[in-house]
């Protein structure tokens, strides 16, 4: 037998109590203006630059990246960027990123952000993979102190359009 | 009558600095998860709908772990499947040799820990470079991770530095770079251990990996059945930077990790980061669906005990860990004794379930290694009743042949004196003897109940003659 035969065979052989699958709904926080609440954690939990300046094109590469994000959520900064280009490295490599994002494409929490990727058609087709980006790259792994800037961009700028 | 964690944390107390410098590191990472916690109304319905999904989806792992392999299939991908260490090593070590691979960058997984697939793979000729900031300075320094998490917390910046010097060949060049591109700060007057621009020089020396590498492995926080997603959380971009430069992706994941869907995704993403590191999400969340255009993706599936675990009923639900760490940080015992007291590669109280289900007759020393407090039962998000299985444990040390004879004959002894009254009540008033013998008697190896603390005074009269007493005077 093969060794994915095997462990399929353990597992149906565990006599373990099944549990059914769960109807999962949360009441998940929401926010009088999500925009705002979104420009806090930016600026705070993800230690962004906000800005409401017309944005670069969205077609730089070098030093310096701009990349459109397809909305952001409001609960912790994080902004979904689908890959759109065969190379997505300057996404991580670049020194700065400029992320542009429209207002009103602010969701409240993460229940709303996988439920709208998962709703749709466009991502992950043309090229396999998505992220959500929170702000420059970080580590504390040094004694637990903050520092920005560790393997990926060292600053990010958010423009709100 | 110590066990092996009580040796080696003992040890670790003779630099009392150290142990606070640790104990604080941790406590303040507890401190961030709980404010995280409290600013959230829907925290606990989080955690209780993870413990939901993961006590469905462990029970109904043959079914999404067929969903899984036909997803990830559909989407280019191809799935390996390992029993052991053995074999995903193996697995790994084929693939890389197929693509003439010479070195592989490599984001941060516990799995390549529990096989030894670096050392594998280093025997084999191929250099394996740990990306992680904190796991490349334990690979620079040849130590192991002494947390999940923060596998590298408890080393000092000053030693980093030294290693740093000795080990960068561009050392120099780097620090030359990072004075360049901060004009306002001296050569002469800066501190060369300051944090920022350590990690600065990490920075350039794991470009030129990133730049030079064939090859980029990752391991997986979460499988996502419905989509054949995997995705990996990080906070440096280090995974990222692994696999968006080289064109061969390898994915390490253990069969425990899958979720079912999406709308099981958002509850994780959720709790994953605040429970860990006290952040309201990582700087990365990257769903991984398929290779680069012209790139080959592989993910390899491994079992090493994870099927076993699931026969047993009362420890099954360790499976349900998600890894983030919260136990350890909470833990009194893991804070004040640190990583290298347990003698299993995961610490603190899941590691101690863990390394037993592993093989009790190497890691039973570590089940002391607990108060009883129940706080991580309080902190996991997935609710994994980590302090009642070590209880568990420790009951069934005698049956497996490795309770410790002196604690063994102790309670023998004890059983034999509260079986029998008479003999109780004389040793009794004997014990009043310990109160006028000189130390060196009291404090001797002999009696464990004189070892760090000092001894009660036994009382002229014990509790038990009192209550005689009274009952005679009511009447």
């Amino acid at each position: 037998m093969s060794s994915k035969e095997n462990i399929l065979n353990r597992i149906r052989n565990a006599s373990t109590e099944k549990f059914e699958k769960a109807e999962i709904s949360i009441d998940a926080i929401t926010y009088p203006d999500p925009v705002t609440q979104f420009i806090n954690a930016c600026k705070t939990v993800s230690g962004a630059e906000v800005s409401f300046d017309t944005p670069p094109s969205d077609d730089i590469r070098g030093e310096s990246s701009t990349v459109r994000g397809a909305f952001g959520v409001a609960e912790n900064g994080c902004i979904w960027i689908p890959q759109t280009e065969a190379d997505r490295s300057y996404l991580f490599a670049s020194e700065h990123l400029d992320i542009i994002v429209a207002k009103t494409d602010i969701l409240n929490n993460m229940h709303e952000a996988y439920e709208r990727i998962a709703a749709s058609e466009e991502y992950f087709k043309e090229y396999k993979f998505g992220t959500f980006i929170s702000g420059p790259s970080k580590t504390a792994d040094i004694e637990g102190a903050l520092v920005y800037g560790a393997q990926a961009a060292r600053s990010v700028t958010v423009y709100l359009t | 009558m110590s066990t092996s964690h009580s040796k080696k944390a003992q040890l670790y107390q003779t630099a009392p600095e150290i142990v606070t410098r640790h104990d604080l590191t941790f406590w303040n990472v507890r401190a961030k998860r709980d404010a995280m916690a409290q600013n959230l109304p829907e925290w606990e319905e989080l955690r209780d709908a993870a413990d939901r999904i993961k006590r469905h989806t462990e029970t109904h792992l043959d079914e999404y772990l067929i969903q899984f392999e036909q997803n990830a299939i559909r989407n280019g991908v191809k799935v390996h499947w390992a029993e052991d260490a053995r074999e995903y090593n193996q697995i790994v070590y084929d693939i890389l040799s197929s693509h003439q691979v010479k070195k592989v960058v490599k984001s941060k997984s516990m799995l390549t820990e529990e096989c030894h697939l670096n050392e594998h793979l280093q025997e084999k000729g191929i250099e394996v470079v740990g990306t992680d900031l904190g796991e490349r300075i334990l690979q620079l320094m040849k130590m192991a991770p002494s947390h999940i998490v923060m596998p590298a917390l408890h080393v000092h910046r000053e030693s980093i530095r030294d290693c740093f010097e000795s080990t960068i060949p561009e050392y120099e060049e780097f620090k030359r770079e990072y004075f360049r591109r901060n004009p306002q700060l001296s050569p002469d007057s800066t501190d060369c251990a300051d944090p920022t621009m350590l990690t600065f020089i990490a920075r350039l020396h794991l470009r030129n990996q990133f730049m030079t590498a064939d090859a980029g492995m990752t391991g997986a926080n979460f499988g996502i059945a419905a989509s054949g997603d995997v995705v990996v959380c990080t906070n440096e971009g280090n995974a990222d930077m692994s696999t968006a430069i080289p064109p061969l992706h390898i994915v390490s994941m253990g069969i425990e990790k899958l979720i079912p869907d999406y709308k099981a995704m958002a509850v994780f993403q959720r709790l994953l980061a605040r429970c860990g590191t006290g952040q309201p999400t990582t700087v990365y969340t990257s769903h991984f669906r398929g290779s680069k255009p012209g790139g080959e993706m592989h993910i390899v599936l491994v079992d090493n005990g994870r099927s076993s675990i699931l026969t047993n009923s009362e420890h099954w639900q360790t499976l349900k860990c998600m890894r983030c760490g919260a136990c350890m940080n909470t833990c009194p015992v893991y804070r004040r004794s640190a990583g290298y007291s347990y003698s299993y590669f995961i610490p603190g109280p899941i590691g101690i379930n863990l390394g037993m289900l592993k093989d009790p007759k190497d890691h039973s020393g570590n089940v002391s290694a607990c108060s009883l407090c129940m706080s991580c039962d309080n902190v996991c998000p997935v609710k994994v009743d980590l302090s009642s299985q070590i209880y568990r444990w420790r009951q069934q040390l005698n049956e497996i042949g490795l309770a410790n004879p002196m604690k063994k004959c102790m309670s023998d002894a004890m059983s034999f004196v509260f079986n029998r009254p008479k003999v109780y009540t004389s040793a009794l008033k004997a014990a009043r003897l310990v109160n006028v013998l000189p130390d060196f008697m009291v404090y001797s190896g002999i009696n464990a109940w004189g070892y760090g603390h000092k001894m009660m005074v036994f009382p002229k009269e014990s509790f038990h003659s009192l209550w005689k007493k009274g009952i005679e005077n009511v009447k």
